[in-house]
């Protein structure tokens, strides 16, 4: 299953796909040369990523389906319940893939449980063993659809995020659980849609809550695939907010605050992200100013963090205004199905409830080159650590009371970036300097891959980043192999990451299946069968993928990783 | 954590004199020299009041050799043999030992589990001959070596005394270092003032603060119910020893040598750090955040003794033992403290990695608390 190392990780070869990675690449240049010079110089030398840059001013990133809004209940009048139940997957698929060309990122659901029951119950389908067996059969259908479809850009799967875990009636209990189920059941190889499970005490966090057999189903299917991952509602930062209202997308986007509205993930997405390498600047400081104090140091890479995020955020806003202008007859499947909060008329009256969202990567190495120690190491890196996270968060503050205007601050994944920055800052300067060694750069503010913490010591010195990082954060868990049937130990990391203050958790471990007798566990050769046929799946980014499709800084990644 | 090193004083601890009568030295000596035996005695006295008199104040040593050299110079006689001859044939002629009731046991168990041992011997006969005597019992291989007080001129309690049985073994003094002898004076306070600890053997106890017992054959069950040791502690709780995020011991030691084994660091019996079950215990209240802890290995049940001793001084913390035995080979003191049991070796031809807590579908987790 060898596969041509992408941009994404996800991509399949295809004439399609061919076709369009040839005219991406062209229209990626054209915008590049239609923006400032200033502007498009920061992204070609590495000191900032527009993401999605082929999208410019042409759609948004990423949306949470406001799914029962304008749900069309209609088109299935006359069907059996068999038929509906048929017809209701078929519907979210075509959605899926309709939606996938009219935005550039990721689509969610953010009660998958409960509006699914709400639509079977306003389309008169009832809870009964038969429809069970038939929901079951769709979900198993609806979930190798996800993992198998690379018709996105004519090569990619399409990027769904499905959360669960807050089911209010036994059909959604139902619904929930024969999603765990089926992704359980069907094979390793098997690895999307990524399904995030909300925890939430009084719902299912403890024994005794009405969900917490799901809670522990999900734990279990966890210990198998990695999926599904736990927005942990009860953190710190997401109090006072309905659970109902909270959504992640697989790659941990979060938009919750509105400017113009209620606090809410449901009908609303990211409209665009631009991150920023952090250890690029403090590389320069280090180099122009090598006597001084750190202290110093630091403060002169805060300011030339400002000046970039006040280009930074110019690009944002032309962006975001390049796509309120922009046609409303470019997003039909929006326009028909209204999936935003507010209906789909004129762009600029949706967009205005989306978000724009300045990233960082790298933090660990920027502490490194400034302080010489990894910010886990000690105190004072470490209070250094969270001060520039504060910074920056204070700075996205500013910026959206200034320009009234949805800003926040992400914690960016990076699954590209990590090693490209990494790459052209060891060309830029010594090649001989520790942090250019591993070929990649840490994610966000994610301690070392090869820190050698525990899991506890690690989401303890993490989970404290999650409240600054509002548009959007992640902490994973390594392990060496698969905790399967260890719920309970799932569960003591949950409880952990909660108390740090840990907003979303994932749990990583090589996974590796024979595709000949589909044994797992973690090997190069099968254990059971002894052929070569074997597919190793890794997470880096947010998502699931196969191990020879990554990126070299990825890959780079997946081999310095050492067990929490 | 320690070295393990164990120290023993010679007769009365290892060996227990049946039969000491030096006049049947004296008589040898008279016989070798062709002196009229009335003579020897006399020059025996003087020789004891000139020499050894004070020997218990100035804990100097004068040897046997010595001795010899003083008969020779007052007669004007001399040896036909030579004085290592003459010392083993007057050893062997007025002495009679019996190896101490478990003192094989005791020091085969300690050997196989890595001590350096070494004997320190209040005698005016020399090492040489000690060490020749102790072969008679098979007694030498146990030990890297033996130190009389004849040829270093100095006697227990005398520091000086201490200080070559602890250069003879390559170590500074330290409380980790046991002495074991019969002599509460001479080698127990000797061996506490220099810093090592002190056992006694001893039918009596003494008010003294130190640990007696009544023979070595106690001394092996202390060591076997109280110290523990241990191939490594796990730094991170681990997901896959057991429900729950659990602290790792590996204990030390196996001698199934199942094929594959995933960590046969674990098998010699000799090496591994040294807990005493004490000190263990602090370690686990301190590192085990979540009172889960898994016994692994290594073979646990090779310590049987001291692991119960470890669970039942921890009654709240949560136990799974990971041991190759099956059910029935489980001490039921051990079984019925257990959260968890995984049984069965690891057999490689059944490898899983898909089954939860196993190394090979053969072996069985089961958890004893749902059972009852």
């Amino acid at each position: 299953m060898k596969q041509v190392s992408n941009d994404n990780a996800a991509n399949r070869s295809s004439y399609v796909g061919y076709v369009y990675h040839k005219g991406e690449k062209e229209f990626k240049k054209e915008i590049l040369d239609s923006l400032p010079v200033e502007w498009s110089k920061l992204h070609t030398e590495g000191y900032i990523h527009i993401h999605d840059l082929d999208a410019y001013g042409k759609t948004y990133n990423c949306l949470t389906f406001n799914l029962l809004q304008n749900f069309p209940y209609q088109l299935f009048d006359g069907l059996s319940e068999t038929g509906k139940i048929i017809r209701v997957f078929g519907y979210f698929k075509t959605l899926f893939a309709d939606m996938g060309n009219e935005q550039s990122g990721g689509m969610a659901f953010a009660n998958f449980d409960n509006d699914l029951s709400t639509i079977f119950f306003k389309l008169g389908v009832k809870h009964s063993k038969h429809t069970e067996a038939i929901i079951s059969e769709c979900i198993g259908d609806f979930i190798i659809w996800c993992s198998n479809t690379h018709t996105r850009m004519g090569q990619t799967s399409y990027y769904i995020t499905l959360n669960i875990g807050l089911a209010k009636n036994k059909f959604a209990r139902f619904i929930a659980y024969a999603l765990i189920n089926e992704f359980e059941k069907v094979g390793a190889t098997t690895f999307k849609p990524n399904i995030v499970f909300k925890v939430v005490k009084g719902i299912n966090r403890y024994p005794g809550d009405g969900n917490f057999d799901l809670f522990q189903k999900a734990l279990l299917c966890s210990a198998k695939k990695m999926i599904p991952t736990y927005l942990l509602c009860d953190c710190a930062s997401d109090e006072g907010v309905a659970p109902e209202k909270l959504s992640v997308m697989g790659c941990r986007t979060r938009v919750v605050d509105d400017l113009f509205g209620e606090k809410t993930a449901i009908g609303r997405g990211n409209i665009a992200n631009i991150s920023i390498n952090l250890p690029r600047l403090a590389l320069e400081v280090d180099r122009d100013f090598p006597n001084l104090e750190w202290v110093h140091k630091i403060a002169k890479v805060k300011e030339r963090w400002s000046e970039i995020a006040d280009m930074v955020t110019e690009i944002l806003v032309d962006r975001y205004h390049k796509v309120c202008i922009s046609d409303a007859d470019e997003f039909p499947v929006n326009r028909s199905r209204q999936l935003w909060c507010v209906p789909f008329d004129d762009p600029k009256n949706v967009f205005i409830h989306g978000t724009l969202s300045i990233g960082f990567i790298g933090l660990s190495e920027m502490v490194e080159i400034i302080t010489g120690s990894r910010y886990y190491a000690n105190d004072e890196s470490y209070r250094i650590a969270i001060d520039f996270v504060k910074f920056m968060r204070n700075y996205c503050d500013e910026q959206r009371n200034k320009l009234n205007l949805n800003f926040s601050l992400l914690a960016t994944s990076g699954e590209l970036i990590s090693g490209r920055f990494s790459e052209m800052d060891k060309k830029m300067f010594s090649p001989n300097i520790d942090i250019f060694d591993k070929g990649f750069y840490t994610n966000s503010f994610h301690v070392n891959v090869d820190s050698g913490l525990s899991a506890r010591e690690k989401l303890t010195k993490e989970g404290p980043f999650h409240l600054y990082a509002n548009g959007g954060s992640i902490s994973y868990i390594e392990l060496n192999e698969a905790p399967i049937g260890n719920d309970e130990g799932l569960k003591e990391l949950v409880e952990i990451a909660v108390a740090a203050g840990v907003r979303y958790l994932g749990i990583n471990f090589p996974l590796d299946s024979c595709n000949n007798c589909h044994a797992t566990g973690v090997f190069d050769l099968c254990p059971i069968c002894g052929c070569e046929n074997v597919t190793h799946i890794r997470r880096v980014s947010g998502y699931l993928e196969i191990l020879d499709g990554f990126t070299s800084g990825k890959k780079n990644e997946v081999r310095a990783r050492t067990s929490n | 954590m320690s070295d393990k090193v164990i120290l023993f004083d010679l007769f009365g601890t290892l060996l227990q004199t049946e039969q000491f009568d030096y006049n049947m030295v004296l008589d040898l000596i008279a016989e070798r020299l062709g002196e009229a035996k009335k003579r020897i005695y006399d020059l025996a006295s003087e020789y004891r009041s000139q020499y050894m008199s004070d020997r218990d104040k100035t804990n100097r040593e004068t040897s046997f050799v010595h001795q010899l050299k003083f008969y020779e110079t007052k007669t004007g006689k001399h040896f036909a043999k030579s004085y290592a001859d003459i010392e083993w044939e007057a050893f062997i002629c007025c002495r009679k030992e019996r190896v101490s009731e478990g003192a094989v046991d005791t020091l085969s168990y300690l050997k196989e589990r890595g001590y350096k041992m070494a004997v320190l011997s209040n005698s005016i006969f020399s090492a040489v001959t000690l060490k020749k005597y102790l072969d008679t019992f098979y007694l030498s291989k146990f030990f890297v070596g033996l130190i009389s007080s004849a040829d270093i001129g100095y006697r227990k309690p005398s520091e000086r005394a201490f200080a070559a049985v602890l250069e003879l073994i390559g170590m500074g003094a330290s409380r980790e270092i046991y002495f074991v002898g019969n002599k509460i004076d001479k080698d127990c306070e000797g061996a506490e003032a220099v810093g090592l600890t002190p056992i006694l053997i001893t039918e009596h106890p003494s008010s003294k603060a130190m640990l007696a017992l009544p023979n070595l054959k106690c001394l092996k069950e202390v060591f076997e119910s109280s110290m523990l040791y241990v191939n490594a502690i796990s730094k991170h709780e681990s997901l896959v020893d057991g429900p729950g995020l659990r602290t790792v011991i590996y204990l030390q030691g196996c001698k199934r040598h199942c094929k594959n084994c995933h960590n046969p660091s674990t098998w010699p019996l000799e090496s591994g750090t040294r807990y005493s079950v004490g000190e263990l215990k602090e370690i686990i209240r301190k590192t085990a955040f979540n009172k889960k802890i898994t016994l692994s290995g290594g073979e646990p049940l090779l310590q049987a003794k001291a692991i119960e001793n470890l669970i039942e001084a921890l009654p709240e913390f949560d136990f799974c033992m990971y041991t190759g035995y099956d059910m029935p080979d489980i001490p039921q003191a051990i079984l019925s403290k257990l959260h968890y049991v995984k049984i069965g070796a690891f057999d490689e031809r059944y490898k899983t990695t898909t089954r939860p807590y196993l190394g090979s579908s053969n072996q069985k987790f089961i958890n004893l608390r749902e059972k009852k």
